[in-house]
């Protein structure tokens, strides 16, 4: 037991990609929502997914994570891997833990803080001691100082921001590898966005990160990566392509391509 | 492009209009209605109690063990044994209906796969569409000979190798609780699997994907998540499905029997409440009798019954809706701490410690599998059920039906099985044109008026006042139509018999009306409600005033659903019989009725006398008559649901 | 917010004089002051929540639907109050498109009709002409002409819309709403709808919510920058977007916050 996992982190550790995606295609019911994306996501970094509405970029976010596997009639072609193995073949739990969500609006349970963390550690057996990881996810997003004297009441009562930084907590807390945000500052007031923005970047040392968002300027202040995803027609459907991918300097400066340019230099005047 | 800002043609606008104010009067008119029935329902109950207990002490209606109102000497009202009765028939309902309604409910709204859901939702709820007199007629003359000659042998075999004795001592009386109570108990699922289906279903998609993503299984999520949410709404369900199940009448006087003696044994007859009053009321006593005010006594005890079990149900429905919806609320508010640093946390980093959990084994996910085949067996006793119910009465009445079955009157018949059905037919018939034409303008306006109007006038009285009436309609729809039998008898067979001269098509459509109007209102209101609020913004912005909003755009737009809504309480109607029986329908006509002033017969209720018969050939006639109406119900939830799905089609906007 | 006097030979359409405005206790809009010119367009801007939308429904008094809410101090529409007015002649007057296309439940034509019939125009081929009007003014005549009898929903979100702003135009508004009109629909549509827009600067007073700030740019005259309730700075929009005055609008326009 102890050698197999020992085999999987030192692996992680060579330079090996966090995601690699395979020519993956994604359709609802039949009708293609992004299609043909190949790119290697790389760990321990953070990958922006940029684009506009319909590009497909929150589709493949929620596919990295097996979460479309909620919905009925999602189709998916193509490989994706996840270190190195096939992420369709694992098991649907295993990759939740292994790759936490966070999403667009802050989704905490109608449960007390104490509990919206403890909850995922318990069912997942988590060996250590509760309490302790409740206090170190807490402290992690920042959140531990304004919670620690009321962790028993709801957590529906937390402003917005700090519902959203509790999310944040509850997914560092199962230790995952890789975290994904969908769009995680949409809902938020400008104040509690910056603070989230300060947080990945600290995050962003220790974990992979890949965070859709539609906000460029989010994206330049935050990404080391970013994937530009665009939209195309064909016989009246809109379906996305990942334009380009390259480091953040590269892709607002010296994008390699037209459609980068123009939707770069059309949305940050 | 050719715009002009001449000539701007802003017609009359003056703050005062006709139509509006008249509009709002009348339907606002239309709207006490449901009032005044709660008025006057409580008004007769406490009248005629009051007339009770002036000849009945209180004591000896709580202490006495007899019921016997008919002896001339030494005559006993001892509720307990009615009570009695009916707490075991409605407890052997709730084993039944509780359990299976929220399993099948959880599995509707959670694993079902969607072919699935599409075929069991229709198949289930149309359980609910069947009138209970046939349910009734299943019971006593299909599942009790089951139970006596399958089921009680069995029983006896297991139970003889412990004690001989107590086994032989056991017996099944034609008409028994247990019957009564398990078919009561089926047709009752419905009920709880869809409020159960619907609560777990609106907890936000939000925490499931939360939970998801923090590697639950669906089991779990479901334990942890799901119904802790739903909790109060299935509590709000079984509380609910308890006050039907307790005024449950026709099957409960056709398979639980009319024996009031205080017993405990559920193979043995038993008469509930409202059991009680139907057999009563079919004795048609002497006005202003004993024996009459009994009847009322009784009722009350009914009524207040379901009144407290549709309080609490209701109450513990809004503190979940409040819960629900506090929960859909993200409060985006700025934050006071300006502060946006985020202190260093690289000592704090534990990330991909994966040895740090116990693998995901396969325990956890074989309990979504375990749920998964109880469901699975819990839909399949429904629909079983269901296709036994009609696979039967179709068996035994397709060849009594031919023209002459259906153009005959009963009087005609010389033989038992050669009676026709023509005077329940038109009987039916009379009743629900006069039931429509009471009800379907009342109910609509009431529905637009408490709807469209009140919650959305600028008093700070107007949101409370239309609370209190939700609150009173619901109740409304929860009272057993027996009661409302026993108003039409109060209201329309004495007090105004100057109008209706007695027990006419006239008191029996109009207590109809009473029964269908609180349904009409709830499905008016679901219909209008449904219309989403951009049109009606989009009304307004063009200059329109309330009433025109109303009128040229949201009742349009909802005009199918609201169709529906009618015909779907109509085919109530139709299956009523326990109302009409307490009115006084008639077992027997020789004409067919070409007024209002007349007597009458009608179908569910000519099912009824046919089922109770002994003569097998009789019987037959009775499924005959179940088969004739079953059909005329499908076509009528067939063109209700074809409107229905048109309207959806509308509402994707 | 005055204006400098360097737009001279614009008139002031509707003025917002010291404009508050409540949902119960919570004061969502707070002591605004805003001049709306003549014939340009006036686009709103600001993080979301920040009060746009909130004002602009209190042009046309849409928030007199709902119980609890609350206005303060003025806005003049040609120097008469429209707050101390009948809603409905306010709405009579000023017309609004919203963020999701709500055409009726009828045909074409009776989207456009509906709004001239309740204004007491009883004269069908005055009808029939002023329908057609709207239609072209709208640029959708061409794809409809032949089908006014279809229902309006068999029309695609970009048609609806501009269905919508005919059926807006039909009633000669003194001055026009719109709610973020193209945020549900797709950047061809969208392209559509701005040209639109930009063919009605001269002819008609816009007042337009925005949440994308190119769209600001290229179609709007004037700019109202909006945070937390309050107007932050309204001036011409290449004044706004290149050299605001305000600290909060520069971070703003340059993406440094929302």
């Amino acid at each position: 037991m102890n050698t197999q996992m020992n085999e999987v982190r030192s692996e992680s550790e060579v330079n090996i990609p966090a995601f690699r995606l395979e020519n993956m295609s994604i359709a609802y019911s039949g009708n293609v929502a992004v299609s043909g994306v190949t790119v290697d996501i790389p760990q321990k970094q953070l990958t922006a997914l940029i684009g506009p509405s319909g590009c497909g970029k929150s589709t493949i976010l929620r596919s990295l994570c097996r979460l479309n596997d909620l919905i009925p009639g999602v189709e998916i072609s193509g490989r994706v891997e996840l270190f190195r193995q096939d992420l369709r073949q694992m098991e649907a739990i295993t990759v939740h833990r292994r790759v936490g969500m966070v999403f667009q609006r802050p989704n905490p349970f109608p449960k007390s803080i104490y509990e919206n963390i403890a909850l995922g550690l318990r069912v997942n057996g988590y060996r250590g001691k509760i309490d302790e990881m409740v206090e170190r996810s807490l402290q992690q997003v920042a959140l531990w100082d304004e919670v620690k004297d009321r962790l028993r009441s709801n957590a529906l009562n937390l402003s917005g921001g700090q519902q959203q930084r509790l999310c944040i907590a509850r997914a560092l807390a199962l230790q995952p590898e890789v975290i994904l945000m969908d769009e995680p500052c949409s809902a938020l007031d400008p104040i509690a966005s910056l603070r989230i923005d300060n947080l990945l970047n600290q995050l962003k040392q220790f974990y992979t990160l890949v965070v859709v968002t539609h906000n460029l300027q989010q994206a330049a202040r935050i990404a080391d990566q970013v994937a530009f995803f665009n939209t195309n027609r064909a016989e009246g459907r809109i379906y996305g392509t990942l334009a380009e991918f390259g480091p953040v300097v590269q892709v607002f400066s010296e994008p390699q391509k037209q459609e980068t340019y123009d939707y770069v230099n059309a949305r940050s005047n | 492009m050719t715009i002009t800002q001449a000539q701007p043609s802003r017609g009359s606008a003056s703050k005062f209009s006709i139509v509006e104010l008249s509009s709002r009067l009348f339907l606002g008119g239309l709207a006490i209605i449901p009032t005044l029935i709660v008025l006057a329902l409580v008004g007769v109950m406490v009248y005629e109690c009051y007339l009770f207990f002036q000849e009945v002490s209180f004591g000896a209606f709580f202490t006495a063990t007899e019921w016997t109102p008919q002896f001339e000497e030494n005559r006993n009202f001892g509720i307990q044994v009615l009570v009695v009765s009916t707490l075991i028939v409605g407890g052997i309902a709730l084993l039944v209906a509780v359990p299976l309604g929220i399993v099948i409910g959880i599995y509707l709204a959670e694993y079902a796969p969607s072919w699935l859901r599409l075929v069991a939702k229709p198949v289930i709820e149309s359980l609910t569409g069947i009138p209970t007199i046939v349910l009734g007629y299943f019971a006593f003359l299909t599942i009790t000979p089951v139970i006596a000659d399958v089921l009680l042998p069995l029983v006896r075999g297991v139970l003889s190798t412990v004690n001989q004795e107590f086994a032989d001592s056991l017996s099944v009386a034609s008409s028994n609780g247990l019957c009564a109570g398990l078919v009561i108990g089926l047709a009752s699922v419905p009920v709880v699997s869809s409020l159960v289906e619907e609560g777990i279903s609106n907890v936000p998609r939000r925490l499931r994907e939360g939970s998801a993503a923090l590697g639950m299984t669906k089991f779990e999520t479901l334990i942890h998540i799901l119904l802790p949410a739903a909790m109060p709404a299935v509590i709000g369900a079984i509380i609910l499905v308890a006050s039907r199940i307790f005024g449950e009448t026709m099957i409960a006087t056709v398979a639980g029997g009319a024996e009031t003696v205080l017993r405990f044994n559920p193979l043995e007859s038993m008469s509930t409440m409202a059991a009680y009053i139907l057999n009563a009321s079919l004795a048609t006593p002497e006005l202003d009798s004993i024996e009459f005010r009994s009847i009322f006594a009784v009722g009350a005890v009914l009524f207040l019954t379901t009144l407290v079990l549709n309080t609490v149900g209701n109450i513990t429905e809004a503190v979940y809706r409040h819960q629900a919806t506090a929960s859909q609320v993200v409060k985006v508010r700025v934050s006071d701490n300006l502060d946006i640093t985020v202190p260093d946390i690289g000592s704090l980093i534990v990330a991909g410690q994966q040895d740090g959990f116990r693998r995901a084994s396969g325990v956890r996910r074989s309990f979504d599998w375990v749920f998964q085949g109880l469901a699975v067996i819990a839909l399949a006793t429904v629909a079983a059920f269901l296709l036994w119910m009609l696979g039967d009465a179709l068996l035994k009445g397709y060849q009594q039906i031919n023209w002459s079955f259906l153009t005959a009157l009963p009087s005609s018949a010389r033989e038992a099985g050669e009676a026709g059905i023509a005077a329940p037919i038109m009987g039916s018939l009379w009743l629900m044109g006069v039931a429509l034409v009471f009800a379907v303008p009342t109910g609509v306006g009431a529905a637009v008026f408490l709807e469209e109007y009140l919650p959305k006038f600028r008093y700070a009285w107007s949101r409370k006042v239309s609370a209190v009436i939700e609150i009173l309609i619901s109740n409304l729809t929860a009272v057993p139509s027996i009661i409302y039998g026993l108003l039409g008898v109060e209201l329309f067979v004495r007090l105004l018999s100057d109008i209706t001269r007695g027990r006419t098509i006239l008191s029996g459509g109009a207590t109809l009306a009473v029964v269908i109007l609180p349904l009409l209102i709830v499905a008016t209101r679901s219909a209008l409600r449904d219309v989403p609020d951009s049109l009606r913004r989009a009304g307004y912005a063009v200059g329109m005033r309330p009433w025109q909003v109303i009128f040229f755009v949201v009742v349009p737009t909802a005009f199918p659903s609201i169709i529906s809504g009618i015909i779907l309480s109509v085919s109530t109607a139709l299956g009523e019989t326990a109302a009409l029986v307490a009115i006084g329908a008639k077992a027997f006509v020789s004409f067919l009725p070409d007024n209002v002033f007349q007597e009458f017969m009608a179908l569910p209720v000519q099912i009824y006398f046919w089922a109770t018969s002994s003569d097998p050939a009789t019987q037959r006639s009775g499924a005959a008559a179940i088969v004739v109406l079953a059909g005329i119900l499908l076509v009528f939830n067939a063109v209700a649901l074809l409107l229905r799905s048109r309207q959806s089609k509308l509402s994707v906007l | 917010m005055e204006l400098a006097q360097d737009q001279l030979g614009t008139q002031v359409k509707a003025q917002v004089k010291n404009f508050s405005f409540f949902y119960g206790s919570n004061k969502a809009i707070k002591d605004v002051d805003l001049e709306v010119l003549d014939c340009k367009v006036t686009s709103m801007i600001g993080p979301s929540g920040c009060g746009k939308t909130t004002l602009l429904r209190c042009f046309n008094r849409m928030h007199d639907l709902y119980p609890g809410t609350r206005y303060e101090g003025e806005i003049l529409l040609e120097s008469q109050n429209l707050l101390s007015l009948d809603p409905i002649e306010v709405r009579m007057r000023i017309g609004m498109v919203f963020q999701k296309p709500n055409p009726f439940p009828k045909s074409i034509f009776e989207n456009i009709a509906y709004g001239l019939r309740i204004r007491g125009v009883k004269d069908k081929g005055v009808i029939n002409e002023r329908v057609e009007r709207a239609l072209r003014d709208a640029a959708i005549w061409d794809e409809v002409k032949d089908r006014l009898k279809d229902m309006a929903f068999n029309l695609s979100g970009g048609q609806q819309q501009r269905l919508c702003i005919a059926r807006a135009l039909a009633t000669d508004p003194e001055i026009l709403l719109f709610d973020e009109p193209t945020s549900a629909l797709d950047p061809i549509a969208t392209a559509s709808i701005e040209e639109l827009v930009i063919g009605l600067k001269g002819k008609v007073t816009i007042l337009i919510v925005t949440h994308n700030m190119q769209q600001a740019v290229r179609i709007s005259d004037y700019t109202a920058f909006m945070y937390l309730g309050e107007l932050v700075e309204f001036d011409r929009t290449d004044v706004i977007f290149n050299n605001a005055a305000q600290q909060r609008t520069r971070e703003y326009v340059s993406g440094q916050f929302g």
